[in-house]
């Protein structure tokens, strides 16, 4: 039975490599694939600028750099994910590269990545029929859960299900990262804390906590989901003796991952008022559906069976759930399905109670549809264990009745292979209803990849030439239509070409894949009419299949096909602006009042207030006002509270201030410029384009130089009159690299010491 | 035996008898017309396609109701189905409840003759002697089966309510006998019935814990999912659950009003008018009257919990259960006046259970003479029957009247005639009373100072709903739920813009132009909100505009009234235009007003919102 389980398992991975193998051959994503791609690219940029992997600054700047290409550049590594691409970008330098070089010279990183999603995604069984067989389930019932776990279904709900992952669905490839070793921490953590063995108990916590470590280094907020799922594995039994212990081994597994990710972990917590909540991400995101509309998808079978004409792995789940709640050794893992049920109600249902929980005010709290979903495959072996026990059963029973009332006339026998064709007929049932929808959604990916990638083809001699002009070009952003004009049907197969162009490593404005840099909302303001706008976001060229009307200072420059490429009026990555008032506000407060700025005079006059999210904001001169913010409207100034658009606190400086660029140089994660500001300037400051983030540093001159947050969230530092050298630079968080480095020296430490008191010992 | 068929006899008689009044006609056509629809397109077809309120379970004998009624005539032929004294009809409707009437009177004459199970139940066994040789059986089912609230209730006006407490008690005797499971799917069966048995869930999962085990608790959840699995399946399998889950919550809201005709709490406050006073209308600081309500209900349920939980037992579980349901008649807003009706079927299932404390009275006497003595021995048992007796009465006078109110012609002349708003005020004082003195026997149970915990839970409820007001300056008007509510489009979004009815995959927040705010209303011109703010606050700030959401015809003109003022009236605003900003004063004003118009060109895309409206204090 064990090697009909691996047959099955070989099957099940089989199965998945060839439905989805047309995910090797796609030359353009049109979906969250561009964002984690362009990160791998800007990785492999880091890789190569910092000559990876025998420098110094090489490891720093991997977990923390600059990421320019979208809103108006974010340290994106240092808030999110970024194991995973550096992960990919030296295996495939190291490894892949050499090695494939040998038979072939066209390999690229993007090849190499589309083949790591599709391995990972094809394998995904295999990590599920680990963990089954971890959390002690037979090799026929751990299959049996693998396969029908890989075939979960949703409507696009964000979950664990083949929708989040493949070209037609969302490119959720960060999340397959951590959901590949998801239920691998699970299952370790629940036999850590249910076996008897001491061997074994030392054995699991450590698997638990690698597995919970690189769950978290795939995904943080799956990760914070894997540290939230082990509290239902403290109520193996109500003994308070016990759940204590059970408290102490949790806090072991998850001390080694915090331990082990600190250096990420602890400057994400001191640093979030730079994550921004946005208004932009639609609701359910932030705060789920609620109570009902979850109870609605439970029972009309949209978290598993999603286009299924029955809901069979719904019914298997729901099933499991019950049998397994009612096996005492086995009960936490009942648990751990009510408790992220409960939980996948969200904010909409649980109000500000759920922000009692740490981390959860910037959570998208509907993606706890994958904690539903990987307890979902633990339920589900349970399920079928009781189902062929019932059928058994009932099987018995009416044997032993037909052997009463027929003695001598039926070999009883016989009567066995009858249930185990029927038992074979059940399980071949289930699984022909099951793969019916997979195989209906991957023909139609795979179709659409294909017409996808010859519509790609036929113009993308155009687009690498328009690409190859641009690289000649002095490096200022891109603006190729937004998701809600022109921009969603230019595009070069089925990708927007908004979106291809950060996949090239070049940076976009307008296209927002991610909504966590404070600059993201307003730089949605953005009118493709106004020329001051162009400047304002250093938008220097426009890609367009023809002039939508744009101001006249946007003029044609090339043809390439059917793109056509503009030069738009922008004085460069700088500008010399006045901040003659501070707005103190928290991180979402302020998004109105730049938006109003934005639509005022006071943006046109270069009056920029400084911005601060600080308790106690440093100031770089006496200000003229200084208001706080006190909701997204209304604010208060000297004891009085006023209303921003019945009061409009912004104030309009007594000139225009003048400053010339006269020469502008980027070079790395560093942006130089000689600025001519004129004598007269009072609050004179030199804005950089660049989203504010305490990282930056800059200097004047040559002098290390205080930065601040202008309007609409730009660097800047003060300056006077006269002719300045401006440079801005990037560089990893100091305490991040610290607490990386003791981290480092701890790990050797530890193998150090274990190995010396190991040979000690022999 | 031949008692009770005796008895059985006569209360059909009456019934008989009374099964061609043509009862609560509203309720009666609503049965024509569902089950007409049920039998001639089926279950799922009905919930979409008639305005039905009643739980997926109903639906069968809707669709039982609607056969059998082709026996007796052609329900297609309009003249003769829709007169409103359709003897077949009424017949036919009337037959389930009176049916499940004989069958609890069946029960309960049947269950106290069960003197084993008696005893293991926790009777002593000399109750159960004096319950056998006074025959207090037949003596119980008897008041059930001749009590004119059950009478009233399923003879003449037509309603159901048996049926749906039926399964309950098959549900309870059920786990009695040690079969939990099969309880259950009957227990799920009735609430799939009648909605308002839900209200036991709780209680009953927590006396089968108590009763078995976590392992049995379990069990019996499973059988409730699958209970409600096979009720629904018609649903599941057109894919369509999600009509049957609305069917489930149609109800809240559904009469938005402080009683309906319920003699309780909410008809006092109304003074006698609870069907044309909103159940919104602010009673305590900010808290309307529904949310006070609910904490009430629920401080009152939290007692019946500890009671069960501390002292688990068959007797206690019926005391909770009359508990239970008649603080949900008593102390919610928007309850019927039928809703009290199951407290006295569970009194009578608690009465024997106060026979093991009692005197019995000297073994020569004379039975009559037994029983007599017995209650003026013992004042618990004393007071009991006054207290049953005054409910019967109290709820028969309440079911009456409600159905006198909307047919006088329908109920018993003489009653009709007495029947004032003055009496049906006195009536809900004496229920009220009545309510208290259930406290006599919880209290009889558990300590008092268990009490205290649920006047503890009332007040942290009620100071909890009330924080912004008690500890802050200013109060979100979103706090308030307004007592009038129209408007041209959609349905009225809390912090959501006006298309956000959809469902989630249309929430949008509240937005101008995009300008974002976190509170506010999503509403739709012509609107007219209006809030009762009791005189509460000094200053109404708020900033308004068109949604972001709203097309480029959007144009309106925004005003806020106070008591019937005018206080306030904006200019005309386009979809492009910022949001505005106003601070008027509302000091003493009791009544507050918020409406839109379509500045007289149509409602088209007139998406409007009231951004961060705020009471200040």
């Amino acid at each position: 039975m064990k090697y009909f389980s691996y047959l099955l398992l070989i099957a099940t991975i089989g199965f998945h490599l060839v439905l989805n193998f047309s995910e090797t051959k796609i030359l353009a994503d049109p979906n969250d694939n561009i964002f984690q791609y362009s990160l791998v690219d800007r990785t492999n940029w880091v890789w190569s600028q910092y000559h990876c992997p025998f420098s110094f600054q090489c490891l720093a700047n991997l977990v923390d750099h600059n990421v320019p290409t979208w809103v108006e550049g974010y340290p994106l590594p240092f808030y999110y994910s970024h194991i995973p691409q550096i992960a990919l970008v030296s295996s495939y330098h190291l490894l892949i590269a050499p090695i494939v070089s040998i038979f072939s010279s066209d390999f690229s990183l993007y090849i190499y990545y589309n083949w790591t999603k599709y391995l990972l995604l094809s394998f995904l069984p295999l990590s599920f029929f680990i963990a089954l067989r971890i959390a002690g389930f037979n090799p026929i019932l751990s299959v049996m859960g693998a396969f029908l776990g890989s075939h979960f279904s949703t409507d696009g709900l964000y979950g664990i299900d083949q929708p989040s992952y493949l070209w037609r669905g969302y490119g959720l490839t960060s999340q397959l990262y951590a959901i590949f070793f998801f239920p691998l921490a699970i299952a370790s953590t629940y036999r850590a804390l249910r076996d008897e063995s001491e061997n074994h108990k030392k054995k699991y916590t450590l698997l638990a906590a690698v597995f919970l470590t690189l769950t978290t280094a795939g995904h943080l907020g799956l990760g914070i989901m894997g540290f939230l799922s082990t509290i239902p594995f403290l109520f193996f039994d109500r003994v308070r003796t016990h759940i204590f212990l059970r408290m102490k081994k949790i806090f072991l597994i998850c001390a080694i991952p915090l331990l082990l990710l600190s250096y990420w972990i602890i400057p994400v917590l001191l640093y979030n008022n730079y994550h921004m909540i946005s208004f932009w991400d639609p609701l359910w995101k932030f705060n789920s559906y609620g109570w009902y509309e979850v109870i609605k998808q439970i029972w009309a079978g949209e978290l598993f069976d999603w286009l299924r004409p029955f809901p069979i792995i719904t019914t298997l789940v729901v099933i499991g759930f019950f049998a397994t709640a009612l096996k005492k050794e086995k009960f936490p893992i009942a648990l751990l399905f009510a408790f992220w049920t409960l939980l996948y109600f969200g904010r909409t249902t649980w109000g500000g109670l759920i922000d009692l929980i740490p981390g959860m005010k910037d959570f998208h709290q509907h993606r706890f549809l994958v904690g539903v979903q990987i307890a979902g495959i633990f339920l589900i072996p349970e399920a079928i264990l009781f189902l062929s026990k019932t059928i058994r059963n009932g099987f018995h029973f009416l044997r032993d009745a037909y052997a009463k009332t027929h003695k001598n006339t039926i070999s009883l026998s016989n009567l066995h292979i009858i249930y185990y064709i029927l038992i074979i007929l059940s399980a071949s049932i289930i699984a022909y209803l099951t793969v019916l929808q997979t195989i209906s959604y991957a023909s139609l990916n795979n179709r659409w990849i294909n017409e996808a990638n010859i519509a790609y083809k036929y113009d993308e001699k155009n687009f690498k030439n328009l690409l190859s002009y641009l690289s000649k070009l002095p490096d200022y952003r891109i603006y190729a239509g937004r998701p809600g004009n022109w921009g969603h049907d230019f595009r070069l197969g089925s990708t927007q070409m908004y979106m291809l162009f950060g996949v090239n490593g070049k940076n976009m404005s307008q296209f927002l894949p991610e909504t966590w840099s404070p600059l993201s909302e307003n730089e949605q303001n953005f009118d493709e009419r106004t020329p001051e706008d162009y400047d304002l976001l250093n938008i220097g060229y426009v890609v367009a299949p023809k002039n939508q009307g744009f101001p006249k200072e946007v003029v044609l420059e090339k043809k390439f096909g059917p793109f056509e490429l503009y030069k738009a009026p922008t004085s460069g990555w700088f500008d010399v602006v006045t901040s003659p008032m501070i707005v103190r506000t928290d991180k979402t407060n302020f998004l109105n009042i730049v938006h109003l700025w934005h639509r005022s005079f006071s943006r046109r006059w270069k009056m920029n207030p400084i911005i601060s999210l600080e308790k106690n904001p440093k100031m770089p001169f006496a200000m003229e006002r200084s208001i706080e913010m006190i909701d997204e409207v209304n604010y208060t100034e000297n004891g009085l509270t006023g209303n921003i658009f019945a009061d409009f606190p912004l104030t309009f400086p007594e000139s225009t201030p003048s400053g010339r660029i006269s020469s502008e140089k980027v070079s790395g994660q560093s942006y130089k410029a000689t600025i001519d500001v004129s004598s007269n300037c009072k609050f004179c400051m030199i804005m950089f384009k660049q989203s504010f983030h305490p990282d930056w540093s800059a200097t004047v001159d040559g002098k290390k130089a205080d930065i601040y947050a202008v309007f609409p969230f730009y660097l800047a530092t003060p300056v006077t009159g006269g002719v300045h050298t401006v440079e801005f630079h990037y560089s990893p968080n100091r305490l991040k690299v610290a607490l990386l480095v003791l981290e480092i020296v701890l790990i050797f430490g530890a193998i150090f010491y274990i190995f010396f008191h190991r040979k000690n010992h022999v | 035996m031949k008692y009770f068929l005796f008895i059985l006899f006569i209360g059909l008689l009456i019934r008989i008898l009374l099964i061609g009044n043509t009862g609560f006609i509203a309720d009666i056509s609503f049965w024509k017309s569902w089950s007409m629809a049920a039998f001639d397109h089926g279950i799922v077809w009905t919930s979409h396609n008639t305005n039905i309120n009643y739980p997926p379970g109903f639906f069968y004998v809707l669709y039982v109701m609607g056969m059998i009624y082709r026996f007796f005539g052609d329900p297609h032929n309009y003249n003769m189905y829709w007169r409103e004294n359709n003897f077949a009809f009424l017949l036919v409707s009337k037959s389930f409840a009176i049916a499940a009437d004989c069958f609890i009177a069946a029960g309960l004459y049947w269950f106290f003759a069960q003197k084993k199970k008696l005893e293991e139940l926790g009777l002593s066994q000399r109750a159960v002697e004096f319950i056998e040789k006074y025959h207090i059986g037949l003596i119980l089912s008897s008041i059930f089966f001749l009590s004119p609230v059950v009478i009233i209730d399923s003879a003449l006006w037509g309603q159901v309510e048996s049926f749906g407490i039926m399964f309950t008690l098959l549900a309870i005797l059920l786990i009695f006998y040690k079969k939990p499971t099969l309880a259950t799917v009957l227990f799920t069966i009735g609430f799939l019935m009648k909605l308002q048995n839900i209200i036991y869930i709780p209680l009953y999962f927590l006396f089968i814990y108590k009763t078995y085990d976590m392992r049995t608790t379990v069990k019996s959840f499973a059988a409730m999912v699958g209970a409600f699995a096979l009720v629904n399946l018609p649903f599941i399998l057109s894919r369509d659950i999600n009509q049957s889950l609305n069917l489930m919550v149609i109800n809240n809201d559904y009469f938005p009003w402080l009683s309906l005709n319920a003699h309780n709490l909410w008809w006092i406050v109304a003074g006698g008018k609870g069907m044309t006073i909103s159940n919104k209308i602010t009673v305590v600081g900010i808290a309307n009257a529904k949310t006070v309500g609910l904490i009430l209900f629920s401080s009152a349920y939290l007692l019946s919990t500890i009671l069960l939980y501390k002292k688990p037992s068959p007797k206690n579980f019926f005391l909770a259960l009359s508990v239970g349901i008649f603080s949900f008649f008593m102390y919610t807003a928007e309850s019927h006046e039928r809703y009290s009706y199951p407290i006295l079927v569970f009194l009578l299932l608690y009465f024997p259970f106060l026979l093991n404390k009692a005197k019995f009275p000297q073994e020569n006497s004379s039975k009559k003479h037994s029983i007599l003595s017995l209650v003026l021995l013992n004042k618990p048992i004393l007071f009991f029957w006054i207290v049953y007796a005054l409910f019967t009465i109290g709820i028969f006078f309440n079911i009456h009247s409600g159905l006198v109110f909307n047919y006088p012609e329908n109920g018993f002349s003489i009653l009709t005639h007495l029947t004032t708003i003055k009496l049906t005020l006195f009536n809900s004082y004496l229920l009220i009373l009545l309510s208290l003195a259930l406290l006599y026997f919880v209290f009889g149970e558990i300590s008092w100072l268990l009490g205290l915990v649920c006047v503890g839970f009332f007040s942290v409820g009620i100071i909890g709903v009330n924080a912004s007001y008690i500890f802050e300056n200013t109060v979100s008007l979103t706090a308030f739920k307004p007592i009038i509510i129209s408007q041209g489009y959609g349905t009225l979004q809390v912090n959501r813009s006006v298309n956000s009815e959809k469902g989630w995959k249309s929430w949008s927040r509240l937005s101008d132009d995009y300008y974002f705010y976190r509170k506010g209303f999503g509403t739709h011109a012509p609107s007219n909100l209006v809030f009762n703010i009791n005189g509460k606050f000094s200053n109404f700030a708020t900033d308004y505009g068109i949604d972001t959401e709203a097309g480029t015809a959007a144009s309106s003109r925004f005003e806020i009234w106070g008591d019937g003022k005018k206080l306030f009236e904006s200019e005309t605003m386009g979809r492009f235009e910022f949001p505005r900003h106003i601070k008027v004063s509302v000091k003493g004003v009791k009544f507050l007003g918020l409406t839109v118009s379509d500045n007289g060109d149509g409602i088209n895309d007139d998406h409007v919102d009231w951004f961060n409206p705020v009471l200040i204090k």
